[in-house]
């Protein structure tokens, strides 16, 4: 019954897309290889391209599934993830970390570790990037196989080994140039899917006021309707579980700050921009459709909690809260908009698995590899190096599918991730920044004081030895944890051991940003100044937020 | 260049295509095609590309739809109305990467 019931016109719209995208890869590859420093190039990029390629990375399938699944399971709540969470930490990003980072010419984040601190630090950094970005590949695999579970029928299993397969075909032919263009065509795909099964949805509950009056009448109840009621420590009736001082600071501050200013994926897009101006524009640009995208993930989400009976049943796997939305695309969408919608989701799931498993062996064959294991071979071996890295981060990456497709909430599973990976290094960053004497062996201590941390607090909570709200409260409190103990044991190392001397810092720390070049004169109009861009995107979402307190 | 150690053959932390296309880029010095390559892969004319072609297909869904059909959508002509939205939105990145092609806004920035 759960089988979508597709034609030969959604598969002709499936072939369509994958035709245009591996064309690509084709074309880039043999003609225009020359031409590809227009996406990535060296520092050249108008802000609109890498701010399109900003938000593209982001909105994966996993956004969308796992956002989705949350709507259905805390109702507006969810909204936290969006006006708490990413829209403040992108304007952060752009307004006060993006001098150092691109003034600093890095091209990663480890290796701003590495200038900033000492080898240790990077070797550390980049082992535990390495870990991450293949767990992460793995649940994307994961949620691709649930996809592929309810279009065809076949078993996970099956799914993710098969998935693997298309993915590694799929990078091996159409290479990093159709990934990255794949990314951007997703994006437009999935919001063209979106958008009518939002509206159909919405439509078929009988408008917001509608869907208001059903989530009341639904397990949620009133409670699914706010964003910061219930949220007193102590008394937290709220359907996430936690009070505000977890979501303020573990996942607004800690997660979402450690997320949108440390990873290596969004921060490299902004750093190709053509001037510091366009790099500072590319998260701040970002931010303003992110505003608005919760409406299509969350709403969803909702609709589906009272129109699809017995969703995110314990028994039934086929109903779980993951699968929200494409038993919406099952429930709504006829042949045609069901196509575009499958498209849309393969494509973004083949998208998330591929930017994690390039990031993977770019990180262990550069920064691994290269410099610490077999120096000074030549370009071929290298190559051939991360050909091998690719293959195993994908073997690497069923694996780790098998630890995805053991939470019901992908979202949960990903926050726990961030909390081990993302939130150390973002307490690294921000003391390292803006405190010239945090010495080179604090990086290294802070870092994995950071992540035991994290690692403690989750294996405390599995083991019941401490309590809390739920799944997504333990994260976010993980996340303090890691952030705290990062910091504290930064500062103590720092006070006892030797600080670089200031000069190596220049370009790094707070007060010796580099000065860059001046923007050319037709770059410097008001609207695109960066501080007014930010203040108008929090700006926005502060009004957005009174409507739903 | 960043200043880290290593050989200059690749970027330290980079792309491959970073230092694909950097070295690229030293061996051409610029040119005619390169221009024409730029416009042919404008990400906007792809994007514009793709859409119109949905539209299309969608809209001759659309107006093909049987009523059981129309009636699974809540009463919506789904395909029909998505057709039309996705013909207008392919228009509109068309008709700006035509109005400011992507090689000139190089150029631009190469100067």
């Amino acid at each position: 019954m759960l089988r979508l019931d597709t034609n030969w016109v959604d598969y002709l719209i499936l072939v369509i897309y994958f035709t245009v995208v591996l064309g690509i890869g084709f074309v880039a590859k043999r003609t225009v290889k020359t031409s590809l420093d227009y996406f990535l190039s060296g520092r050249s990029l108008p802000a609109w391209i890498t701010g399109l390629a900003f938000i593209s990375a982001n909105l994966g399938a996993l956004e969308i599934l796992g956002m989705a699944a949350n709507g259905a399971q805390y109702g507006v709540a969810t909204l936290h993830f969006y006006w708490i969470g990413a829209v403040p930490a992108m304007v952060f990003l752009g307004l006060v970390m993006m001098p150092f980072y691109y003034g600093a010419k890095v091209r990663s984040v480890p290796e701003y570790l590495r200038l900033r601190f000492n080898n240790a630090t990077h070797v550390f950094n980049a082992l535990t990037f390495a870990v991450a970005t293949v767990l992460i590949a793995g649940v994307n695999l994961y949620a691709l196989a649930l996809v592929l579970k309810l279009l065809l029928g076949w078993p996970i299993f099956l799914g993710i080994v098969v998935s693997a397969a298309i993915v590694l075909a799929y990078i091996t032919l159409g290479g990093l140039s159709s990934a990255i263009y794949n990314e951007v065509l997703q994006f437009f795909v999935i919001l063209a899917a979106l958008i009518p099964l939002t509206l159909i949805a919405l439509h078929d509950v009988g408008g917001w006021e509608g869907l208001k009056d059903a989530v009341r009448a639904s397990p949620l109840k009133e409670g699914g309707l706010h964003t910061w009621k219930g949220l007193a420590p102590g008394d937290v009736t709220n359907p996430i579980g936690a009070s505000w001082i977890p979501i303020v600071f573990g996942l607004g501050f800690v997660l979402s700050f450690g997320y949108w200013t440390t990873n290596f994926a969004e921060v490299q897009r902004a750093l190709s921009a053509k001037s510091l101006g366009a790099a500072r524009r590319t998260p701040l640009i970002g931010a303003f459709p992110k505003i608005f995208i919760p409406a299509v993930t969350i709403i969803p989400g909702m609709v589906a909690l009272v129109t699809i009976k017995g969703l995110g049943s314990e028994t039934n796997p086929d109903l779980e809260y993951n699968n929200a939305i494409p038993l919406l695309i099952g429930e709504y969408l006829p042949n045609g908009m069901l196509g575009v919608a499958l498209a849309g989701l393969q494509a973004a799931f083949m998208a998330g698995v591929a930017a994690n498993v390039s990031a993977f062996n770019t990180v262990v064959t550069y920064d691994l590899w290269e410099p610490y294991v077999r120096r000074g071979r030549d370009d071929a071996y290298y190559l051939r190096f991360g050909r091998l890295a690719t293959v195993v981060g994908i073997l690497v990456g069923i694996g780790t599918a098998l630890i995805a497709s053991g939470y019901s909430n992908i979202m949960n599973y990903i926050q726990l991730l961030f909390s081990f990976f993302n939130a150390p290094l973002f307490a690294t960053f921000i003391i390292g920044m803006f405190w010239r004497r945090m010495t080179p062996w604090a990086g290294l201590a802070g870092l994995i004081a950071g992540t035991s941390g994290a690692a403690l607090t989750h294996i405390f909570y599995k083991a019941d030895v401490i309590g809390f709200g739920s799944d997504l409260a333990a994260s976010f409190w993980g996340a303090i944890a890691a952030f705290v103990l990062d910091a504290v044991v930064s500062v103590v190392v720092s006070l006892v051991t030797q600080p670089k001397p200031v000069d190596d810092l220049q370009g790094l720390v707070y007060g010796m940003a580099n000065e860059t070049e001046e923007e050319p004169e037709s770059e410097r109009v008001w609207y695109r100044r960066p501080g007014l861009l930010g203040g108008t995107a929090l700006g926005i979402t502060f009004v957005l937020s009174l409507f739903f307190i | 260049m960043s200043t880290s150690s290593g050989d200059d053959r690749h970027t330290p932390t980079g792309d491959p295509l970073i230092s694909e296309a950097e070295r690229a880029r030293e061996e051409r010095g610029g040119g005619v095609d390169t221009a024409r390559a730029a416009d042919l892969l404008d990400i906007r004319r792809i994007i514009g590309g793709l859409l119109g072609v949905y539209g299309v297909i969608l809209l001759i869904a659309g107006i093909t739809d049987s009523q059981a059909e129309i009636d699974r959508a809540a009463g919506i002509n789904v395909n029909l109305w998505t057709g039309i939205a996705l013909l207008v939105v392919a228009a509109l990145f068309i008709a700006w990467a035509l109005a400011r092609p992507l090689s000139s806004e190089l150029e631009k920035a190469e100067r």
